[in-house]
């Protein structure tokens, strides 16, 4: 592709673009409003949830298919809570923390990072793209028909969610849900594929995998994992579409449901779904996880201005989960009549997969210790993603080993777990990635101080709704419970829920922040030079990328990307396109007008080190 | 190029979209009421299909409403006239007026600093979030602490089976590892950010790696891990593999359904008889309703009492047995430790020991009206969460005199003898 820019009508330029950076953008704009959609869902029936029997009628017309009237008040119906539930769980699951974390950031760092002028194909990756925004739309959609959307849960498990006589969400919605994922998956495997190709094939001149910034090694292994495990859910997705649509008993069998044996569907078995379902979800679970962990990698060095340590390390431990990620999906499955024999092997892996999540922990910890720490915005959500992640990973412990499972298994304990592990650890890599790129996007910084607003308040209501969710599974409560009335030890929770669903409040309320400073900030926000927080990845090198990225040619990298305090360098930084002669000559890589490639600039850097941002 | 293709497939996909939805629509409207001509109305009154929106039963919605009445709350919204939609233009004005002011402030703010700039200087950020991620840190473990505290006796209470022991055993040993973790590591965290924030004059120090102590972080939690491991495999094989392969057992059937349970005690004989799902409430000979499906042509069968509640005998060891009639349930029985689904099609079984009768328990905890429950903990529909039933334990002689007692659930002229229950 040609690198000179040419005349672009406005179509090409915005809607169907091939650029890697517009793309970028598209994702991370849907997946915000995803996220805002998936947050509302969960404030929603939060609600019902610390009040019990609410009225709710101020959402009637939007929401009114959702409510049930009891004669004075409009309450949420029970089997519409389902819906909320699955809803707010397939949303934030894909379309926010897949689409909308790996989409983003895959787009728009891979090529600036490996110095590419753009991704291996870019016709396929708007086509990801716009595959991904109509599986949005019919997805969003399914929420206002008349029966509701897909209320079988997220897992979707049939025969509930196969049998429209089961649950109403399990007509026409199921169906738009089925649609709409197995049009997410095409859009997902098109996007991977670009991925590992682009990473293959078009790193930069010196640009060797020991030389790959962390981001782009978990870039590259999350498009592995997703490479090889969607294709198993588009198949669990066809296998279910047939059974609801064309009477074949994949996943059926003696079932007797409104008055009458389904007795020409027999045969097939319900656990089997679960088996193709988890092969994708649990490697979906680190397709989740490790670009949050790349990204916070990246900016907790770079804000540490230390080096990350163990690089190596780090490399092998998001290797080791990867493989591992693929053999122990049965952890979810362990009080399903599965062969206990066989629950046992799954709880052996399970285990040994924390021990590379532990090597990670100890090596953030080990690079903030005797840094110099900036407290950007970024910086401050990826050290509350470190929190978080040992927060969520140590209950992990718990749930890996079968024989704590049994009472565990599916109690608001696991809620506690995967929200903190890998809902709330994500969206915090999501917002450190934001608050960190957003120069390299928009060319403007975020404010500051409505970023420190954003972080406290976000950090403080997600410990607050979550950790005490832990107790609540301890004593046994089950989760997807549309009320705690019914059983006398889930009862007395019944105060602890509505704190909760304050502080769920509160914290939603708190992304409002986050919105209008992502919006304001693009056209108000401090101007961003080219290197606003002073680090060494390539993306840094060129200052508002255009057409090609590079304006003239693509630099070399001659270093690894975490060359920060390295004795005998004057600055804190020691980017990747200098080599050591330039630095040797005294290149000025401080300077605005520093070029990556010609370096002529060579007045020599003072001794002071320079304050970042 | 891309602009005449992409439209294009857009279009195909959404054709496709639409073809799948009609196909689905049609062939549900096909496959709505074929009738069975075996099967009978059906009696039971918990198998409502509740997916019409339909208005709680009375006297739950009155319970529940007066147990939580927010009238005061209630009465505030209801002053809303929320049909008309004035009320979400009014909702967005005010979203819309308050995002001004918002922005308006911050632009005040922003020309005031810029102002008073010269003078007064910004105040230092690094340190107030340093502090706050050390506060953070206190205020953290210390709500932890409180809520435990508050909370205690119900996390967790006493097993009431001998399982469940040994399960706790290893709940316990695992929470103080990982309980330790999590305050060395935490702290650790919090610490540094307020220890190393950004000062004057501060340099960080190049520390690339340090091979010696990767390895130490790795052996020590994969040591630790494989003792949990082994540990923890030989409490699952007991409890699963061990406990199934128990010569001597009382054998009771849990069978779930949309939304209730019905337990089936093996009667006379001391076994469980045949079922076909093509028999659910059919009429069985004598009137009654063979809500669970029983085939009565096999004799083990004819003999099964089937009751709404589950009785379970101390001190013995009993395979409770699992079926479902429609979609998936699990029994959790959260004070016995104990967790299976109900799978259509495909049986699945617990085994477990009883320690106390509801009786002794309740002394024990010091709870007179205590009630061990058994839940539904896989999402099954729109009643999931008022899956319940109540659970008794009695002693072994108060359950088989209880058991001869009851009538099996088909009654014909050759079941009428009680034999003594048989142990197997």
């Amino acid at each position: 592709m040609s690198a000179h820019g040419h005349s672009e009508s406005f179509i090409s330029k915005y809607i169907f673009s091939q650029d890697h950076k517009t793309i970028a953008k598209q994702y991370l704009i849907t997946g915000i409003f995803m996220g805002f959609v998936g947050g509302f869902l969960s404030t929603f029936f939060r609600l019902q949830l610390g009040w019990d029997g609410i009225d709710l009628g101020f959402l009637k017309g939007v929401f009114g298919n959702y409510l049930t009237d009891t004669g004075d008040a409009y309450t949420l119906a029970p089997d519409k809570y389902l819906a909320l539930v699955t809803m707010h769980g397939t949303i934030i699951v894909f379309f926010v923390l897949t689409a909308g974390l790996s989409g983003t950031f895959s787009n728009l760092l891979i090529p600036l990072q490996i110095g590419a002028r753009d991704m291996a194909s870019p016709f396929l990756n708007m086509l990801s793209y716009w595959f991904f925004f109509v599986s949005s739309v019919i997805m969003i959609c399914s929420l206002f028909i008349e029966t509701g959307p897909a209320s079988a849960g997220w897992t979707v498990y049939p025969p509930l969610s196969a049998l429209p006589k089961a649950i109403p969400g399990s007509g026409l919605g199921m169906t738009l849900w089925l649609v709409a994922m197995a049009l997410f998956i095409a859009s997902s495997l098109m996007g991977a594929l670009n991925y590992i190709s682009t990473i293959l094939n078009m790193r930069t001149k010196g640009l060797s995998f020991k030389k790959l910034p962390l981001t782009i090694w978990s870039f590259f292994l999350t498009a592995i994992l997703g490479t090889l495990s969607f294709p198993v859910l588009l198949s669990a997705a066809l296998l279910l579409i047939f059974d609801r649509s064309f009477g074949t008993s994949f996943y059926l069998s003696d079932i007797y449901i409104d008055g009458a044996a389904l007795t020409a569907q027999t045969g097939g078995s319900p656990i089997l779904f679960q088996h193709l379902f988890w092969f994708l979800g649990h490697p979906e679970v680190y397709i989740i996880l490790m670009p949050a962990l790349g990204i916070t990698s990246e900016v907790i060095a770079t804000n540490a201005r230390k080096p990350i340590f163990g690089y190596h390390a780090m490399v092998i431990s998001l290797l080791g989960i990867s493989v591992l990620s693929f053999i122990v999906w049965g952890h979810h499955m362990f009080v399903t009549g599965m062969n206990p024999f066989l629950g046992g092997v799954f709880m052996i892996v399970t285990l040994i997969i924390a021990i590379p999540s532990a090597v990670k922990t100890f090596n953030y910890l080990a690079t903030l210790w005797r840094g110099n720490i900036h407290f950007t915005n970024g910086m401050l959500f990826a050290i509350g993603l470190v929190s978080l992640f040992i927060s969520g990973g140590l209950t992990g412990i718990f749930l890996g080993n079968a024989a704590i499972d049994i009472p565990l298994h599916n109690t608001y304990f696991v809620v506690a777990h995967f929200h903190i592990v890998m809902g709330a650890s994500a969206i915090f890599g999501m917002f450190a990635g934001v608050y960190h790129w957003y120069p390299k996007m928009f060319g403007r910084i975020m404010n500051k101080k409505l970023g420190y607003i954003h972080f406290w308040l976000t950090f403080i209501s997600v410990y607050c709704v979550f950790f005490p969710q832990h107790f609540q599974g301890l004593a046994g409560v089950p989760r997807r419970y549309y009320a705690f009335t019914e059983f006398e030890f889930a009862e007395v929770f019944i105060d602890l829920n509505k704190f909760m669903s304050i502080a769920a409040i509160i914290g939603f309320g708190a992304q409002f922040v986050f919105l209008y400073n992502f919006v304001t900030s693009m056209f108000n926000g401090k101007k961003a030079g080219r290197n606003p927080w002073k680090a060494n990845t390539l993306e840094w090198s060129v200052e508002n990328p255009g057409h090609g990225n590079w304006p003239a040619a693509i630099p070399e990298v001659f270093r690894g990307p975490h060359e920060y305090s390295k004795p005998g360098v004057a600055l804190d930084y020691l980017p990747q396109w200098i080599s050591d002669e330039d630095l040797e000559r005294g290149v000025d890589y401080d300077n605005e007008a520093h070029d990556p490639v010609k370096k002529e600039i060579t007045v020599k850097p003072t001794e002071t080190i320079k304050e970042g941002e | 190029m891309s602009k005449i293709v992409a439209p294009r497939i857009l279009s195909m996909v959404l054709g496709l979209f639409f073809t799948i939805a009609i196909a689905q629509n049609s062939f549900a409207q096909t496959h709505e009421s074929p009738d069975n001509a075996a099967a009978v109305e059906h009696v039971d009154e918990t198998q409502n299909p509740q997916w019409k929106n339909a208005p709680l039963p009375q006297d739950l919605a009155n319970k529940r409403l007066s147990q939580f009445a927010l009238d005061k709350q209630l009465d505030a919204n209801k002053s809303i006239d929320t049909n008309n939609s004035l009320f979400y233009w009014l909702i967005s004005l005010i979203v819309i007026m308050l995002l001004i002011v918002l922005g308006t402030a911050m632009k005040l703010l922003n020309g005031l600093s810029k102002i008073s700039g010269a003078t007064t200087k910004e105040p230092n950020y690094d340190k107030l979030n340093g502090n706050m991620f050390l506060a953070f840190l206190f205020v953290f473990m210390g709500a932890i602490l409180y809520e435990i505290m508050i909370h205690k006796q119900y996390l967790l209470p006493e097993s009431a089976s001998k399982h469940g022991q040994s399960i706790d055993m290893i709940l316990w040993i695992t929470f103080a590892l990982t309980g330790f973790v999590f305050v060395v590591t935490q702290a650790l965290l919090f610490i540094f950010a307020f220890k190393y924030r950004q000062k004057e004059g501060q340099t960080a120090i190049y520390y690339p790696k340090n091979d010696k102590l990767e390895i130490l972080w790795t052996t020590i939690p994969a040591v630790v891990l494989t003792l949990l491991v082994l540990f923890g495999f030989r409490i699952w094989v007991n409890t699963t593999i061990t406990n199934a392969n128990a010569e001597e057992y009382y054998e009771i059937e849990l069978y779930a359904y949309q939304f209730g349970w019905k337990f089936r005690y093996p009667g006379p004989d001391g076994k469980l008889g045949r079922t076909d799902y093509r028999l659910t409430n059919t009429e069985l000979p004598g009137g009654t309703v063979n809500a669970i499906a029983l085939d009565i042509t096999d004799p083990a069968s004819a003999d099964d009492i089937v009751k709404d509640e589950l009785i379970l005998p101390k001190g013995v060891m009993v395979k409770l047995r699992m079926r479902s009639r429609d979609v998936l349930h699990a029994a959790h029985l959260p004070h016995f430790r104990a967790q299976m689904y109900c799978v259509p099609g495909t049986p699945t079984q617990f085994n477990l020991e009883p320690l106390y009768t509801t009786e002794e328990f309740r002394s024990r905890i010091n709870k007179p009206d205590f009630n061990f429950e058994l839940a539904c903990n896989q999402i099954c529909g729109a009643s999931h969460y008022a899956m319940k039933r109540e659970i008794k334990v009695v002693e072994l002689k108060d359950y088989t005199a209880w058991m001869s007692s009851e009538k099996p659930l088909f009654t014909s002229a050759e079941n009428s003898n009680t034999n003594q229950l048989t142990l197997k």
